[in-house]
């Protein structure tokens, strides 16, 4: 169902996109990649959490790993462009060998394991200097360039993560509309039944895993040609648990939850950089009271606001 | 004399010093509509539970087909083409009534990763109008699930146990808190699904 306003939101959202980094000083475009970089790392975890329905707080993990596949690829001489598939299925794969075992326990069993896998990923990042650089990280992680064309401007590289985000989000929708989809969903809404009439529950839900997963490894590549820097911090346990939050802050099930849990995730702490000290309790009073009214995440409201229209033309409170 | 379709022989299911099941055998023959009567807590759903691999058996062997289907899990006994509804309303609520109906039966359509090409129906488009028209759903194709009255959404429930073509469906308590209406339409939509079978196969 698209309807006018739909399209309208959509042309907005996308004139803004275009044209709004173009206006802004530097650190604001740099605001807008790492805005959209989350939002592809939170699409992935969309998919495992809002539409296979499972706990996961080792995504952090994945985005590290694509980080530092593609800062390690291209240490080694090899080109960002063999980087970025390289991050994305070296986590696929990785997706894969966490959930086999993991998966087999649900709810606050995954939360813990995956947490337990996000430490120990993030140990290896620090302490296995050979490989990681440890504490030191990777520095000079270089830019690509696209048909003789340098992405190495600030604006060009927005441009192009705006390209992948864009294309990511395309198969995205394609594959929640695919016959995979109707069975996430299925398997979310009743796994019992779904099991019943011959829906693979553990095998869709490792593929919901490492589909996700998969896009937290993209989302750690571009991070690394972002800020053109890799070391442990931004991948501790601290940033699974912000991506978890921001999925559930902008809808955790809805299409362009991500997007809008990113901006809240990324823009309202800087938004309150002027309250210095006490941005993180204005913060996170707020996520608490958005949580207690809006449990459901910023995107419910439109279907909050048709729920009460037609209660009350059934004239029931 | 044809052979039964469904041959239950010393089925038993304890709990501890509770036998919920003891020692029950029955068959059901192809084409035949079989009933298993009993006041509340006598055990019918546990019966089917344990036939569909739910929770395993103590004692007992179950034969599909003649084939020994025994501690078969619920995935496995749907891959032979056996379905169930429960007991509870158990459609999935967010989804669309015919998107209900198409993830019935998609996944006994081809494989895994053609099911990721696949059109979003899986072919199985004609299939599913031809029981929203049975069911008298196609009004109501396009609504969530969920949002449907009780008794819509209990056709619904049902329609999705027969999407793939099954060769044997158990339906807990199919009429269970169902208005005298209802109980009519059910029965014959269940007598007419079976004629539709037994013309198909035969």
């Amino acid at each position: 169902m698209i309807r006018r306003s739909h399209w309208l939101i959509g042309v907005a959202a996308a004139v803004v996109l275009l044209v709004a980094p173009a206006l802004v000083r530097s650190y604001g475009v740099y605001l807008f990649g790492y805005w959209l970089v989350f939002a592809i790392a939170t699409m992935g975890l969309n998919l495992t959490v809002g539409y296979a329905g499972q706990a996961s707080l080792g995504h952090a993990a994945f985005l590290g790993v694509g980080a530092y596949s593609l800062a390690i690829a291209m240490k080694a001489g090899f080109s960002f462009w063999l980087g970025l598939p390289v991050a994305a299925g070296l986590c696929f794969v990785l997706g894969l060998g966490l959930g086999f075992p993991a998966l087999r326990v649900q709810s606050v069993y995954l939360a813990f394991a995956t947490l337990g896998f996000n430490i120990a990923m993030w140990l290896v990042m620090r302490n296995e200097e050979w490989l990681t650089g440890g504490t030191s990280g990777i520095d000079d992680v270089g830019r690509p360039s696209l048909f003789g064309l340098s992405l190495a401007g600030n604006l060009a590289y927005y441009y192009f993560i705006l390209a992948v985000a864009a294309v990511l989000a395309a198969l995205l929708w394609a594959l929640l509309r695919s016959p995979w989809g109707k069975a996430f969903t299925a398997l979310r809404d009743n796994p019992i039944r779904a099991e019943s009439l011959g829906i693979d529950v553990q095998a869709y839900t490792l593929l919901a895993f490492a589909i996700g997963a998969a896009y937290a490894g993209v989302a750690g590549a571009l991070y690394a040609g972002l800020v053109q820097f890799v070391e442990p911090s931004p991948f501790s346990l601290g940033a699974s648990f912000l991506m978890y939050l921001m999925v559930v802050v902008g809808g955790a099930g809805y299409f362009f939850g991500p997007a809008v849990g990113a901006a809240v995730g990324v823009l309202v702490p800087e938004w309150l950089r002027f309250t210095q000290g006490w941005y993180l309790v204005v913060f996170g009073a707020s996520v608490i009271l958005l949580m207690r009214w809006l449990p459901g995440g910023l995107l419910s409201i439109p279907d909050r606001v048709r729920a009460r229209r037609a209660a009350v033309t059934r004239g029931t409170p | 004399m044809t052979a039964p379709l469904l041959h239950v022989a010393g089925l038993c299911k304890s709990y501890g010093a509770i036998r919920a099941v003891q020692d029950v055998s029955f068959s059901v023959m192809p084409g035949e509509i079989f009933g298993v009567i009993g006041p509340n807590g006598s055990g019918k759903t546990t019966l089917f539970n344990t036939v569909l691999g739910q929770i395993a058996s103590t004692a007992g062997t179950i034969e599909l087909d003649g084939r020994d289907v025994t501690h078969r899990s619920p995935l496995q006994l749907s891959r032979c083409g056996v379905n169930r509804t429960f007991q509870s309303l158990q459609v999935f609520g967010r989804m669309t009534v015919r998107d209900n109906l198409l993830v019935a039966a998609q996944e006994h359509r081809g494989s895994m990763l053609g099911r990721l090409l696949a059109p979003s129906d899986c072919g199985l488009g004609p299939r599913a109008d031809e029981l929203l028209d049975l069911f008298r759903l196609r009004d109501v194709a396009g609504r969530r699930a969920g949002e449907l009255s009780y008794g819509q959404q209990k056709l619904v429930d049902i329609a999705m146990a027969f999407m793939s073509d099954p060769v044997l469906v158990l339906l807990d308590e199919p009429c269970a808190g169902v208005n005298p209406t209802l109980v009519d339409r059910i029965r014959e939509l269940l007598q007419e699904l079976t004629r539709r079978a037994a013309r198909a196969s035969s």
